[in-house]
């Protein structure tokens, strides 16, 4: 049963279940598109998330028929670059607080476009409906996808893929991401969907958030570095139970990796 | 219609089409392996396609049924280690202007072998006819494929497949050339190739280019560094905008990945 239903503002609904943050995109008659409000307070909850004691990790979903379709080009004039700057900023920490906080589970509704897609790939584990696809439709705007997505993107699905995404705005359906490694399952429908995600939330919160904490720094941050200093980085991961206080640990381990 | 027939020399033909540089690799009686003269032309002509206003990507094909066997072994005596290390600076410098610069497009047809493989390799996006094969036959005359190939390889296609063709020198032939990322797409035949290539062309030139450069430099480079330098970098990318001059703005971004 859902508790905690807390408000962060309008367009994010929020609930916690299995101790895991659920935050769904509500912003149904703009296929979940991304403004700067919006942004701003999906930020919010997930640094609540990250902060709150009780909660052990994140499920990212959508409301309706798209997961998003990235940034609000009617609501965000292209051509100004400062209030892109603003968006891009927010959207940067949020991908930030993903890729270095608790564990995320994306649960993709629908079409994933931009923003979308890097919210995808921040998450450690992306279930999909066999509906939905993937875009990154920025070149044709004349807009470089600049929240850190192309440092995530070229880790995750490699240099080939994200040149076909990024520079030849290829459309990727659910069966090619899956293979190319943009998500993790596909499932049928929606209730499908949401049913995956919370087993693999129970999976998660039933084990040592420790060693699972720090598993998830060493995944995304060792494949960058040399051999040696990255098994000196992962040398600490490993030595985890001698530390007393393990939330003053992983956050140790999480500034080595800044 | 193709315009400026310029000459670089022997062995390489050259045109613009949809203000791309189409550089044909014409050494036919020798399977299009290369000499150290067909080398020096091939630079001469990657090197005026970057430096020309006019022209806003390469198109990198071949004549005949085959891409490139690689290195002439037939002209260069494997056993003379300066022979061979001139021949290896010369490629290694091709394969730089390809990889550090403008959108280039490798349209394949036949066997490729050697440093076919490895000027393939540098470009955005790869599309072959469906009777090539690709393979790195340099162990079997004991010679170390250091043009940069193994940089490159392990970055594309990682590093169990990069043993594979260059350890175990295993032939690759196009179903696998794509699911390992090798390649982007197969086609029929010649005239269906040159038709991919240059409906790729078009879709290239008709974007931004300062956007669409920034996003190739981040595609290459970002993967190998650290989260937050990566991040730092991506924004230079994304800060395009700001700059007044987009050509000094470019160079610029270039010699930070140099």
């Amino acid at each position: 049963m859902p508790s905690g239903n807390l408000k962060f503002g309008n367009f994010i609904d929020f609930s916690i279940q299995k101790k895991f943050g659920i935050i769904k995109l509500n912003r149904e008659h703009r296929g979940n598109a991304i403004t700067t409000e919006m942004a701003k307070n999906l930020k919010k909850a997930i640094e609540f998330c990250q902060n709150s004691e009780r909660i052990r990790g994140i499920i990212l979903t959508g409301n309706g028929s798209s997961f998003t379709t990235g940034m609000d080009i009617d609501a965000i004039d292209g051509s100004d670059h400062k209030a892109i700057k603003e968006y891009e900023k927010t959207a940067a920490s949020i991908q930030e607080l993903f890729y270095y906080g608790k564990p995320v589970i994306c649960a993709i509704n629908g079409k994933a476009m931009g923003d979308g897609v890097a919210y995808a790939l921040c998450s450690d584990y992306r279930i999909a409906v066999k509906e939905c696809f993937f875009m990154m439709p920025e070149v044709t705007l004349g807009v470089f996808p600049g929240t850190g997505i192309i440092v995530l993107m070229t880790r995750v699905i490699g240099i080939p893929w994200t040149k076909k995404m990024l520079m030849f705005a290829e459309r990727v359906s659910a069966e090619k991401a899956l293979e190319i490694g943009l998500i993790d399952q596909i499932v049928e429908n929606q209730e499908e969907l949401m049913k995956t995600a919370m087993d693999k939330a129970k999976f998660l919160f039933t084990k040592n958030q420790t060693v699972l904490n720090a598993i998830k720094l060493c995944s995304n941050h060792l494949a960058d570095k040399p051999y040696n200093e990255a098994y000196e980085l992962e040398k600490i991961g490993s030595a985890w139970y001698e530390y007393e206080d393990k939330n003053q640990y992983i956050k140790y381990l999480r500034e080595k990796f800044h | 219609m193709s315009s400026n027939n310029l000459q670089f020399g022997e062995f390489i033909d050259f045109i613009v089409k949809k203000r791309f540089g189409i550089i044909v690799l014409n050494r036919i009686h020798r399977s299009n392996a290369f000499d150290i003269k067909q080398f020096l032309n091939l630079k001469k002509a990657v090197k005026y396609c970057q430096t020309e206003e006019k022209i806003r990507g390469l198109i990198l094909t071949n004549k005949g049924n085959s891409f490139s066997t690689g290195v002439d072994l037939g002209d260069i005596n494997g056993s003379d280690h300066e022979a061979v290390k001139y021949l290896e600076g010369i490629a290694a410098d091709i394969c730089k202007l390809i990889y550090n610069g403008k959108p280039a497009i490798c349209a394949i047809n036949g066997r490729t072998m050697g440093e076919g493989v490895v000027f393939s390799v540098c470009c955005d996006y790869r599309i072959a006819t469906k009777e090539s094969f690709f393979q790195m036959p340099e162990i079997f005359s004991g010679i170390f494929t250091g043009t940069g190939c193994l940089v490159l390889f392990s970055k594309i296609i990682g590093i169990p497949w990069t043993k594979k063709m260059c350890m175990l020198s295993e032939r690759i032939g196009v179903g696998k050339a794509l699911k390992i990322g090798l390649i982007d797409q197969i086609v029929n035949n010649e005239e269906d190739l040159m038709n991919a290539a240059l409906s790729k062309a078009k879709f290239i030139f008709t974007k931004n280019q300062s956007v669409l450069n920034a996003i190739k430099l981040c595609c290459n480079h970002l993967a190998d560094k650290p989260y937050n330098q990566a991040y730092e970098l991506e924004k230079i990318g994304s800060a395009w905008y700001e700059f007044e001059d987009k050509e000094k703005y470019i160079k610029q971004f270039r010699n930070q990945f140099e």
